[in-house]
């Protein structure tokens, strides 16, 4: 009898829990689809406030973006990037594991954003890495480069030389 | 006869939570299939570039390279902006998919279904089929099977064997959403696939063979799980997965993936032990529950079955070893609680009165506090400080619909927090919340920056009115007119040298005096009789041997001038051409900054506004989630206050058996 009456008791809490849930879950659609309108909005909102600041910070005419992407087997092991700009350090990156490993699978990461005036430049980077057994890697490259009243983008591609099976830096200026 | 049945009663209900009637050990195999729609639609937000495909537009790279470093809505924003510039030349259809891709890592499902719907009309068919999959893995994640099977349906014949083996696991995962056991297991049996998923199609393998009544074969492909071999369902050979091989050899990457096997094998042999409990084949629960990780989440049932596993073979010693192991452990786990019964009943039937009844009250002495240090928690539990220190130690910094917490924050409220935590209901809102508060800091940092912006546009604007007080560019355009007509000149006279072929024209100044003398002497050796010849000879000789010169020189001396002309030519179109931007920066400049201004000026109300929805979102978000808080409370409050009459109620029996046992017969 008694065991009767707790069954009874605990199917009674069982559908009072299902309701209870039922409600919750109606709750939580309407507190998510509200999450969601924020979200797009918000989305859209940062777009056009980040070409604002770029358009802003970096006109165009000034402008100078430099890349760095990889495309080497993946046993070397990315640890830092630094560049210099006609002498003046503008950028020291050290990567993490995840970054480096999106580096190896196509990401191209935007290391510097500037302004430099039209004239000739000089672009000196030199990255740090690991390759197989441990052995250490340091590899500059220089680029002198014109900056006209266009935007000026150069890719920094650190790939690997069939000729000696080291990674080097490959320089490459975007239109 | 008291005695027995004073304690089966407890035995059995602790048999009826669990796993009576195959509930629980089911309930784990569905949460276990949760995990292979996370796992598969992580996969299907992934973009399908590889070192091996050089990324030809900078900014789909850049967009590229802030996803898999987990950044998704950076690299939302990104893809957002390559669209509005129009910088996606060459990847627009790849954009477009990854977009979709982090709508729905993003949680914004009716977006990502817009954007793969758009791209069913227009895109290539590896594109079409993989915009395809997307629609149906997010109809299923919905429930809405129909349509995920329509979409399915319009993926193409051709596909490559990642698609297929994808598209079959989520069939099979429909089939047996619908009962249609036979189909998926005829699906699973077949398929072939990556390592990857191979875990996954194995255990839905298992759990449509347990479903649909077999029973045995369903446990056989579970306990290859728990046994950590891994097979295509339709390979014959067995293997490791990739990932654990690279973990197995030590990677560090795979750590991660490695423990979501882990887990996966930890719960199939979790479930494995608990049908075998139900069968009453304890040697075999045993067996499955011994497998199950001590550093698994799900170690305290797998020890708590264990221990009944033992009790059904009459080892009361090792069930008490199995139990005893709980007994520090956290007190709000059903587990360690029903263990803290279990002990004494385990010391009763070893006729250990005395020592069952000392655990009896320990038993009760632990649910009173719990139930104490519960209520206490719960009157403190203040909405929004409550959440704040449950993402006080959360610093990853970025939205997402894959993020879960993790760890909690270290405190004397930690316990509760973890139990909280573990809830799926409550996740999804923190996640909400944390998304919200994410969204709030980045509106606040714009609204910061906009100052900031509205100070550049105004220094910007002060140094043109200065600058352009000092009348830059003026007389320029005179100047730049006369090097005009000059550099004109100069191409006419170089023009006309080449036609002429005159080599003299591009001598130098020490050979034009050489050319000069020689011509007056021709001149003076003209008025003289023949007794000039020997000196007309001479000159002769002289004169053709400088033409030589000249003539050997005027290639390079021709192609030099030509060089000089075209330098100042492009020198001079530069100079033009920053006249006409100088002229037009006067023009265009104060309508520029006014445009900035305007801009800045829309954009204040809109952070405003989204910022009160914001505060709005955060507030509600902190009432459902102390409300599901306050309900969970509530049910751990109310299985402590059974647990304790039950301990009391043992405890009294106890006292009861060891009186009549002082008695005497």
């Amino acid at each position: 009898m008694k065991t009767k009456k707790l069954s009874v008791c605990l199917t009674a809490i069982g559908c009072l829990a299902m309701v209870a849930h039922a409600e919750e879950r109606t709750s939580f659609t309407n507190l998510d689809g509200e999450v969601q309108n924020l979200k797009k909005e918000l989305m859209s909102l940062n777009r056009d406030l980040f070409i604002l600041e770029e358009e802003l910070l970096f006109p165009a005419n000034t402008q100078v973006s430099v890349f760095v992407s990889m495309d080497v087997g993946e046993y070397f092991a990315l640890d830092s990037v630094e560049l210099k700009l006609n002498g003046k350090k503008v950028s020291s990156y050290l990567y993490t594991e995840r970054e480096a490993e999106a580096l190896l699978r196509g990401g191209v990461q935007r290391l510097f954003v500037g302004n430099l005036k039209a004239g000739d430049h000089e672009l000196v980077a030199v990255f740090t890495g690991m390759g197989p057994n441990n052995r250490e890697y340091r590899r500059g490259a220089t680029l002198e480069f014109e900056k006209t009243l266009s935007p000026k983008f150069v890719e920094l591609k650190i790939e690997d030389q069939t000729r000696n099976m080291q990674p080097e830096f490959a320089v490459r200026e975007w239109d | 006869m008291r005695h027995s049945s004073l304690h089966l009663p407890l035995r059995d209900r602790s048999r009826h939570r669990l796993y009576s009637k195959g509930a629980e050990w089911l309930k784990w195999i569905k949460l276990c299939s949760l995990l292979v729609l996370g796992f598969v639609l992580l996969i299907a937000a992934s973009p399908n570039v590889t070192a091996a495909e050089p990324v030809k537009d900078l900014s789909y790279g850049d967009a590229l390279f802030e996803f898999y470093r987990g950044d998704y809505f950076g690299s939302a924003t990104k893809l957002l902006v390559a669209k509005q510039q129009q910088t996606l030349e060459h990847h627009r259809d790849d954009a477009e998919l990854l977009l979709g891709g982090l709508y729905l890592s993003y949680g914004q499902q009716d977006q990502a279904a817009t954007v793969f719907e758009a791209l069913l009309d227009k895109a290539e068919p590896n594109v079409r089929d993989r915009a395809w999959l997307y629609l149906a893995e997010i109809a299923w994640q919905r429930g809405n099977n129909v349509r995920a099977k329509m979409a399915l349906d319009g993926m193409g014949d051709k596909l490559d064997d990642e698609f297929v083996a994808r598209k079959q696991l989520l069939e099979s995962r429909i089939a047996i959403d619908e009962e249609r056991f036979d189909d998926a297991i005829t699906l699973l049996e077949e398929w072939q696939g990556g390592d990857q998923l191979a875990a996954y199609a194995q255990f839905n393998l298992g759990v449509a063979m347990v479903r649909h009544g077999n029973v045995d074969e369903g446990s056989r492909q579970l306990a290859r799980i728990g046994k950590g071999k891994i097979r295509p369902p339709g390979s014959s050979i067995f293997r490791l997965p990739e990932r654990w091989r690279f973990w197995s050899a030590g990677s560090r990457k795979s750590v991660e993936k490695h423990s979501e096997h882990q887990a996966l094998q930890d719960k199939a042999n979790l479930a494995l032990g608990f049908a075998q409990l139900q069968k009453e084949n304890a040697a075999q629960a045993g067996e499955y529950l011994r497998r199950v990780s001590s550093a698994s989440a799900l170690n305290s049932k797998a020890r708590l079955g264990a221990g009944w596993a033992a009790v059904e073979l009459g080892n009361y010693t090792t069930a008490l070893g199995h139990w005893n192991r709980l007994k520090g452990e956290d007190r709000l786990d059903p587990a360690v609680q029903e263990a803290l019964l279990a002990i004494p009943f385990a010391h009763r039937r070893l006729g250990k009165d005395q020592q069952a009844i000392s655990e009896y009250h320990q038993a009760i002495s632990q649910f009173e506090s719990e139930i104490e240090h519960l209520n206490s928690f719960q009157q403190s539990l203040d909405h929004g400080d409550f959440l704040n220190a449950l993402l006080a130690d959360d610093t990853a910094g970025k939205v997402g619909w894959f993020w879960r917490l993790k760890t909690v924050p270290d405190s004397p409220q930690s316990r509760y927090l973890y139990h909280l935590v573990a809830d799926h209901a409550f996740q999804e809102g923190l996640k909400n919340y944390r998304d919200v508060l994410y969204l709030k800091e980045n509106l606040l940092e714009w609204k910061n920056n906009l100052g900031a912006f509205h100070t550049i546009v105004n220094a910007q604007r002060d140094r043109y009115t200065e600058q352009m007080n000092r009348q830059p560019g003026e007389g320029l355009d005179g100047q730049l007119q006369t090097l005009t007509a000059r550099v004109a000149s100069a191409r006419t006279e170089l023009n006309r040298i080449q036609r002429a072929n005159d080599v003299v024209a591009l001598a130098t100044e020490e050979e034009m005096t050489t050319w000069a003398r020689l011509k007056a002497v021709e001149q003076k050796l003209a008025g003289l009789d023949s007794r000039a010849d020997e000196a007309r000879r001479k000159h002769a000789f002289l004169k053709g041997v400088m033409q030589w010169n000249l003539s050997q020189a005027y290639p390079a001396r021709a192609w030099e001038k030509t060089k000089q002309i075209r330098a100042l030519e492009e020198q001079l179109s530069l100079g033009q051409e920053r006249l006409a931007r100088l002229d037009l920066a006067k023009t265009l400049s104060p309508e520029r900054f006014d445009g900035f201004d305007r801009r800045i000026e829309l954009a204040v109300p809109r952070i405003d506004h989204l910022l009160t929805q914001a505060d709005r979102a955060l507030g509600a978000h902190q009432a459902y989630l102390a409300g599901l808080a306050g309900e969970q409370f509530d049910a751990h409050r109310q299985r402590l206050t059974a647990y304790l009459t039950e301990a009391q109620f043992a405890l009294a029996s106890a006292y009861d058996q060891s009186a009549l046992a002082q008695e005497g017969p």
